[in-house]
């Protein structure tokens, strides 16, 4: 049997990616500005964390203007759910192995 | 001790990840609207009932329904776009025609089969699911320890030896006014937390 940590995927396990698939789990789309303040993050920070998301296919980016406004939307990709889904899978076996290695102790 | 490390770590990743969710599906607010707006429906689909009898509730429902759907829907785009975080529309189209679903074939069962007080407690019971959905989707929790009381009420009020009308009038004025007063409380919360977000 494969330990569960082999199955968390590197894209994914940082608490910021995991947060940014979160919030737009949630979503059909959200833009840039409300990903950013509903994880206190900056600017640069997010837009880095949105690359590498991207470069996985996991989420795709819009850009749109709104009036004069310009407003860039992110929304979770197929591959982006799923990513999330089996990350989640993942961590609850960790949790699920950590309470039975406890056990037998 | 690496596996509770490791137990440990993956506990915290999972409490942020539920956290966020919960936070992002509260963050758009709104959900005063379809409260106030559909208790007030039900406050005026009771009068229509009490001075019209049931088939005018049939009519006022099939219309006002479609219609309070429509702009709930129209309300949460508009509201969506300004906040910068569009919800899927699926989950709440699916569960806005499960109540009106539910509502018109209870209504018609009851009525077809002479079951008067199942005619008149059906649609009720089909709006608390609804709602305790709606409460879910949104992450609004008074809504959906709401639409659990008012469920109860219903069925106790089945279950005492009150006559239908008496049933019909007060689940009416119950969920009606049950709606709008906690939709009012919450568009009363967000013009507070507006004026003062420190008071969020």
């Amino acid at each position: 049997m494969t330990h569960p940590a082999g199955e968390l995927d590197d894209v994914v396990h940082q608490r910021v990616r995991l947060g940014i698939l979160a919030v737009l789990a949630e979503a059909r789309r959200a833009d840039f500005t409300f990903v950013r303040d509903s994880l206190g993050l900056t600017d640069g920070n997010l837009a880095r964390h949105l690359q590498v998301l991207e470069k996985a296919g996991y989420i795709a980016t819009e850009k749109a203007f709104e009036g004069r406004r310009p407003r860039t939307w992110v929304r979770a990709t197929r591959q982006g759910k799923d990513a999330l889904a089996q990350e989640i899978a993942a961590l609850r076996a960790l949790i699920a192995r950590a309470e039975s290695a406890q056990r037998a102790e | 001790m690496a596996e509770q490390a490791h137990g440990e770590e993956a506990r915290r990743l999972i409490a942020d990840v539920d956290g966020v969710r919960r936070r992002t599906r509260a963050s758009i607010g709104g959900f005063w609207f379809p409260l106030i707006l559909f208790g007030s429906l039900m406050l005026a689909g009771t009068a229509v009932g009490a001075a019209f009898g049931g088939p005018a509730v049939a009519v006022f429902w099939t219309v006002s329904g479609p219609v309070g759907g429509a702009a709930t829907a129209v309300f949460f785009v508009r509201r969506g776009r300004h906040a910068g975080m569009q919800r899927p529309p699926a989950p709440w189209l699916a569960v806005t025609a499960l109540i009106m679903m539910g509502a018109f074939a209870t209504g018609a069962l009851g009525g077809a089969f002479g079951w008067p007080r199942f005619a008149a407690a059906g649609p009720a019971f089909a709006i608390s699911i609804g709602y305790a959905l709606f409460a879910r989707l949104a992450g609004h929790a008074p809504t959906g320890i709401l639409a659990g009381a008012l469920a109860v009420l219903t069925a106790v009020l089945l279950l005492t030896g009150v006559t239908t009308d008496v049933l019909q009038v007060v689940v009416g004025l119950a969920y009606g006014g049950a709606f709008v007063a906690l939709g009012l409380a919450n568009a009363a919360q967000r013009v507070q937390i507006r004026a003062n977000p420190a008071a969020r």
